[in-house]
């Protein structure tokens, strides 16, 4: 049951996304977030049974080094300029947040197991990890209120579509993943200059601060 | 592979005989990173002696409810004992749903406890047995979770299967659980990121606090349920780990007592490294424990398959 590598991936998944949701310092955030890029960066070596295409190991790489490296690097300059490390008042609890990741866990698992097998769609197991970590960011992006965390939210949601692109069977999706990373790496690197001014303009990176502007 | 019923004797002997030791290698592992020499290894047998040859002094306000509920933590631990099936040796009684009566006698002793720190009309021990109940109310769904999950994965209704003497856990299940287990180790016996056994703060204190009123016997019967305490859950995390079997009932029983060791020098290494966390933070780590329960209990089911 778990000998096959694609499950302890599943489950190491699961946990990291999970862990994500409990803990409070932006540091440890975003290197979770770089561990969990490399982990489903690693799903398409696996799920392919073994048959390196150019196509895998392009995307497998570029997930890597996009995911593990170059984003972590961006957010980790942001940090630097800001200077509150700790989400010290987020809009959901960290304990109401994990029972709240939990429950993700389990309805994603639970639709997962509905969906009938077909040719066109991926396992069910990864599409309800997709479903899984594409809840969990956007919970994060909801439930926190630094600029950074939401961020990182984002960047957890980018990760549940990719690993849904991963799974397809078909291999056109090359294009389609490229542009999220492009996507992906653009808005990261707007946000930590957004972060960045953010900060300089109010001493702090809560965007609730952002919510007392009036014209 | 049928258990004779005097091999369930050994291990239940065992475990009165050799609880306390547990205790004397925990603080020994955390004297050797502290580079002292450390208290010697039968120390915790010297004091529950010396504590045993003393006479009781009860409060004036204590009803008869105190003498009863230590009585009852003791004879509810016992009850576990009776329960626990140790490899080859298998246990003393088991019966299908076991597990359940299992989690029940765990609650009646530490119901018992709170009772008796509530009958001594203290303060501080209302405040420590708020905390024991608190934090065990969050404790007890991931033990019956994790219980319900090895149930499942070793397809019979019983705390035998925590052994996995019928059917071998997969690793993922065993690590899992082994992990969530280990989490309840700490909270259930009162270690150091939940509570400080060795704290002379009242303030602080979980376990201690409960019997602060306690001397004499009675203090020594208590400390002495507590090791056996840690004894029971040490045997299901080291069974949990090693899901290997050797050939006869001697050698299984050997690999479930190497076990237990490295999980008290575990316990003595997490104590060394760590300070004790906010009380606010222990309900995280609970939730992150029954988090993993979860995932496992969702392995079993075959939502990864």
């Amino acid at each position: 049951m778990t000998t096959n590598p694609i499950n302890t991936l599943i489950v190491l998944s699961v946990i990291i996304t999970l862990f994500m949701l409990t803990t409070s310092r932006i540091l440890v955030l975003v290197r979770s977030a770089a561990i969990l890029g490399v982990l489903l960066g690693l799903f398409p070596f696996f799920i392919h049974h073994g048959a390196f295409s150019i196509h895998t190991i392009v995307l497998s790489s570029l997930g890597i080094i996009v995911k593990g490296v170059v984003i972590p690097m961006l957010l980790f300059r942001a940090i630097r300029s800001a200077t509150n490390f700790r989400e010290t008042r987020p809009h959901v609890g960290f304990s109401l947040s994990i029972v709240c990741g939990i429950l993700i866990t389990l309805i994603s698992f639970g639709i997962g197991s509905k969906i009938p097998p077909s040719l066109f769609l991926p396992s069910e197991t990864m599409i309800s990890l997709s479903i899984c970590i594409t809840m969990c960011g956007l919970f994060l992006i909801m439930a926190r209120s630094t600029a950074l965390a939401q961020v990182i939210g984002y960047l957890v949601l980018e990760n549940g579509i990719f690993t849904f692109g991963v799974s397809l069977p078909t291999t056109q999706s090359l294009l389609v993943e490229l542009g999220i990373l492009l996507d992906l790496l653009v808005g990261v690197f707007v946000m930590g200059i957004v972060i960045h001014q953010i900060h300089r303009e109010f001493d702090s990176i809560s965007t609730d601060a952002l919510e007392a502007l009036r014209e | 592979m049928t258990s004779l019923w005097w091999h369930a004797l050994f291990p239940f002997v065992l475990a009165f005989a050799g609880a306390p030791l547990l205790l004397g290698i925990i603080v020994k592992t955390k004297a050797f990173f502290t580079g002292r020499v450390g208290a010697p290894l039968l120390q915790p047998y010297y004091d529950i002696v010396k504590n045993l040859s003393k006479t009781s002094i009860y409060s004036t306000t204590t009803s008869p409810i105190f003498k009863l509920g230590i009585v009852t933590v003791l004879a509810a631990t016992c009850g576990l004992l009776v329960l626990l099936p140790v490899g080859k040796c298998g246990s003393l009684i088991s019966f299908e749903g076991d597990i359940i009566l299992f989690v029940m006698l765990l609650a009646i002793a530490r119901f018992a406890l709170v009772l008796v720190a509530l009958d001594t009309g203290s303060a501080f021990e209302g405040l420590g047995a708020s905390r024991e109940l608190f934090f065990s109310a969050l404790a007890e769904p991931i033990i019956l979770l994790s219980l319900v999950a090895l149930c499942k994965s070793g397809h019979i209704f019983s705390l035998s299967a925590v052994c996995g003497i019928h059917a071998p856990h997969p690793g993922g299940v065993s690590l899992l659980i082994g992990a969530a287990l280990f989490v309840i180790v700490l909270v259930e016996n009162s270690r150091i990121p939940i509570d400080d056994p060795t704290t002379h703060l009242e303030l602080t204190m979980i376990h201690e606090v409960l019997i602060l009123d306690c001397s004499g016997p009675d203090l020594g019967l208590l400390e002495y349920a507590a090791s056996i305490k840690l004894w029971i859950f040490s045997v299901i995390v080291a069974q949990v780990l090693t899901p290997f079997h050797a050939a006869s009932f001697l050698g299984d029983l050997a690999i479930t007592l190497g076990g237990m060791v490295a999980v008290a020098v575990t316990i003595g290494i997490v104590e060394s490294s760590m300070a004790r966390l906010r009380l606010t933070a222990i309900p995280q780590l609970l939730l992150g424990a029954g988090a993993l329960a979860i995932i496992a209990l969702l392995l079993v089911n075959g939502a990864f398959a």
